[in-house]
């Protein structure tokens, strides 16, 4: 058996694999089996989704018709009412939610935080692979970002792997693909020349294993995209597949962390029903994956849940009739968020001041990650 | 001194003499194809076609660099990039607009490069991506003066005031609108210190230090037209040597034009080029879907790998496309192997070219 034999999953086992990605039912030949993160906890992964875009609490839990969903997670968990938002920039403000530190940072930046994220500390830590920890993004080029930090003792080594389903989903894309023909899988002797040629390349030194983790994420990509994910339209569809790839994610490699970044809340600056339209939507799609983590007897017990905005919008419309973002109110400064999980409190709300800055620490916690930069706390009230 | 200014990892030291600062190179060196694919990736976002590559490889650096920056093509580059600076880009780009004109107009030095930005901020491209003015101010002072809005809450303010038709004095100078703002910020000292400061990052792939920060932007505040000649000088620098020298990551955009160059001699349509940048920059890590692409293209009409059989001579074979990919000659035992690869079945040369594509060396040229 050679090397690429070995990197290459059979096109067979995950075809096998991806069969289960809607149902959520199947056990995956990428997933080994699995112990819970902390001795006496029970949560083995955790999914946090952030609603970056700016999503105002009057619309989601001062609308409780609109979020049926989050409004259930919130019965079956904690509930807090009033985390500060760290930033008003959209960029900076979901930066500071992945690195637990308030930063400030270009709306358009598009560059890696100095700081480490949430990812990083989890994969080093536990010594987790590259295929553990994923960030599922609507928002294209620049939410890759979200992956990893410049910090010298974290970075890129130690990043998650990013999927943005806009971005890889696209139907441009897809019609190269199908124009293109999918490549043939490389086996057998030519595999094996393959590997030799890449020996020679590297001077003699063995394969590393962001090389092997490529090669998985590589026929991932070519299965989903087979799959149903390209064809989602309309609003908020770019949030949608986000939540879309993280339930298959789920499936096929049932990862211990999975970040979900939306973005297309921020519609509302020239459109208010359409900004809630794609919070009814995401909020439907947020229900659809709990849904297949309650079905799945492998995730159900042990699969953690967090959501939270980025920040709020602002307190009035704007002159064309939609919703900006910098006004100082409590409506852009403060949001709700939720946490649902097998260690997470059942019914608890939290009135009190918290911050967005504190989720990831809290996560972190979760893990047994030591987010030794973060400044954010750890919210403790949560545990049962 | 040899010919070619930088051996695979080496850099040539620099030849002072009274007319040159010390950090330039001496600019009648002849270019080798390491340097020559890192130009024309710098300059015009792909590897050089074979004519070109025919025409500046051998010629001094100082005429390659003087005849590109004379070309439409790499304005049109140019154009490209900051508009991926300003991540106008998806639904964003602008298609069939006034900017296209922009290229032929700096071309001609009819317009300079921050009237061009100007032109950007103007857009409707500009407006529908930064919608709101708190978006829009707050997108025009980070991305056309480098300032840190959140300690500039008070400029911010009277900018969106201005956005919204309210007069006052906006970053030193009376605003009452939206165009005013862009105008305002466009014409700034600190957008042409904040515009030398991000080019020449852009090309050496190294930051600027301060005090050439503020000379450099003080040259293009009182000499707007000075953009090109200041980017000469930075790429005839040691500066640009070692980034030649160490090799620079392509971005997506460059990765997709630079492997349809390689391997079917032309670049993509524009549509294919972004169907295939928006693919990839949807990764954090691009490698395994450009692996895939590479093989993709490997099999497809127009950038179909040649058959061992129609090769020849296959060691001379591998000695071109080391060439023309890496920039570099084959090690001796790179050689024998990829030789070896190349001739032993039909689809010898299709695997030695997905290696080399698929190798972290050719996304660093």
């Amino acid at each position: 058996m050679s090397i690429l034999d070995h990197l290459h999953p059979s096109r067979r086992d995950l075809l096998r694999a991806a069969a289960g990605a809607g149902a959520l039912g199947l056990s995956s030949p990428l997933a080994s089996a699995i112990g819970p993160i902390r001795p006496g906890y029970k949560t083995k992964h955790v999914v946090l989704v952030i609603m970056a875009g700016g999503v105002r609490s009057r619309e989601t839990f001062g609308s409780p018709k609109q979020i049926p969903n989050l409004v259930q997670l919130a019965d079956e968990g904690v509930l807090f009412t009033r985390l500060r938002t760290a930033n008003l920039g959209h960029f900076g403000a979901s930066m500071s939610i992945v690195t637990g530190i308030s930063e400030a940072r270009g709306i358009r930046d598009n560059s890696r935080a100095p700081d480490p994220t949430l990812f990083e500390y989890v994969r080093k830590d536990l010594g987790l692979a590259a295929s553990d920890v994923w960030v599922t993004t609507s928002g294209g080029a620049q939410q890759v970002n979200y992956a990893y930090g410049l910090h010298r003792d974290y970075g890129q080594k130690y990043g998650a792997t990013t999927l943005d389903g806009d971005g890889i989903f696209n139907e441009e894309f897809k019609g190269i693909v199908s124009k293109l023909g999918t490549p043939r899988p490389l086996a057998g002797s030519d595999a094996e020349r393959v590997a030799e040629l890449r020996r020679v390349l590297r001077g003699g030194a063995p394969p590393s294993a962001a090389e092997k983790s490529r090669a998985r994420v590589e026929q991932y990509i070519l299965e989903e995209l087979g799959r149903g994910v390209t064809g989602m339209t309309g609003a908020g569809a770019g949030d949608a597949k986000a939540i879309q790839l993280a339930r298959n994610l789920l499936s096929v490699f049932r990862p211990r962390m999975i970040g979900v970044v939306l973005q297309q809340a921020d519609i509302a600056h020239g459109s208010f029903n359409g900004y809630t339209e794609v919070i009814r939507r995401n909020d439907a799609a947020i229900g659809e994956l709990v849904a297949a983590i309650r079905g799945d007897e492998t995730l159900r017990d042990s699969t953690a849940v967090v959501v939270l905005p980025e920040f709020g919008r602002d307190a009035d419309l704007n002159s064309r009739r939609g919703l900006d973002h910098g006004d100082g109110s409590d409506d852009l400064r403060f949001v709700h968020g939720v946490a649902w999980g097998p260690d997470f409190k059942r019914g608890k709300v939290v009135t009190d001041d918290r911050r967005t800055i504190d989720v990831m620490p809290t996560i972190a916690d979760l893990f047994g990650a030591d987010p030794r930069h973060a400044k954010g706390s750890v919210l403790r009230e949560i545990y049962a | 001194m040899e010919a070619g200014l930088s051996g695979r990892f080496t850099i040539v030291p620099s030849m002072p003499s009274p007319q040159r600062a010390e950090s330039e190179l001496d600019p009648a060196t002849a270019i080798d194809d390491r340097w020559l694919r890192a130009i024309s990736i710098d300059l015009l976002g792909r590897p050089p076609l074979a004519p070109e590559r025919e025409r500046w490889l051998g010629q001094p650096l100082a005429d390659v660099l003087d005849e590109l920056w004379g070309l439409e093509l790499t304005w049109g580059h140019w154009l490209d990039e900051q508009l991926y600076f300003f991540m106008l880009i998806d639904q964003f780009r602008p298609v069939g607009t006034s900017l296209d004109e922009l290229p032929e107009r700096l071309q001609k030095g009819t317009l300079t490069a921050g009237e061009a930005l100007h032109r950007i901020g103007l857009s409707t491209s500009f407006d529908l991506r930064n919608p709101g003015a708190d978006t829009f101010v707050t997108v025009v002072m980070e991305q056309f003066c480098g300032v840190e809005v959140q300690s500039s809450r008070r400029e911010l303010e009277i900018g969106k005031g201005a956005y919204d038709g309210r007069a006052g004095v906006f970053m030193g100078s009376r605003a009452k609108s939206q165009s005013d703002v862009v105008e305002v910020a466009a014409g700034h000292k600190n957008a042409a210190r904040f515009l030398v400061g991000r080019e020449y990052e852009r090309l050496t792939r190294a930051p600027m230090s301060k005090r050439d920060r503020a000379r450099a932007g003080k040259r293009l505040h009182r000499e707007p037209g000075a953009y090109p000649d200041l980017a000469k000088e930075w790429m005839n620098s040691e500066a640009y040597a070692e980034r030649v020298a160490r090799g620079a990551p392509m971005s997506n955009r460059t990765w997709v034009r630079a492997v349809h160059v390689d391997l079917g001699g032309a670049p993509p349509s524009g549509a294919t080029t972004e169907a295939l940048r928006s693919a990839l920059d949807g990764l954090g890590d691009p490698a395994p879907l450009r692996s895939t692409i590479a093989r993709m293209l490997l099999e497809a009409d127009g950038t179909r790998a040649p058959r061992g059989p129609e090769l020849g001579d296959a060691g001379a074979w591998v000695e071109d496309v080391f060439q023309r990919l890496l920039g570099r000659a084959p090690t001796g035992d790179e050689k024998v192997a990829f030789s070896r690869v190349a001739s032993e079945t039909g689809d010898g040369p299709t695997l030695v070219l997905y290696t080399l594509l698929s190798s972290p060396e050719y996304e660093s040229s």
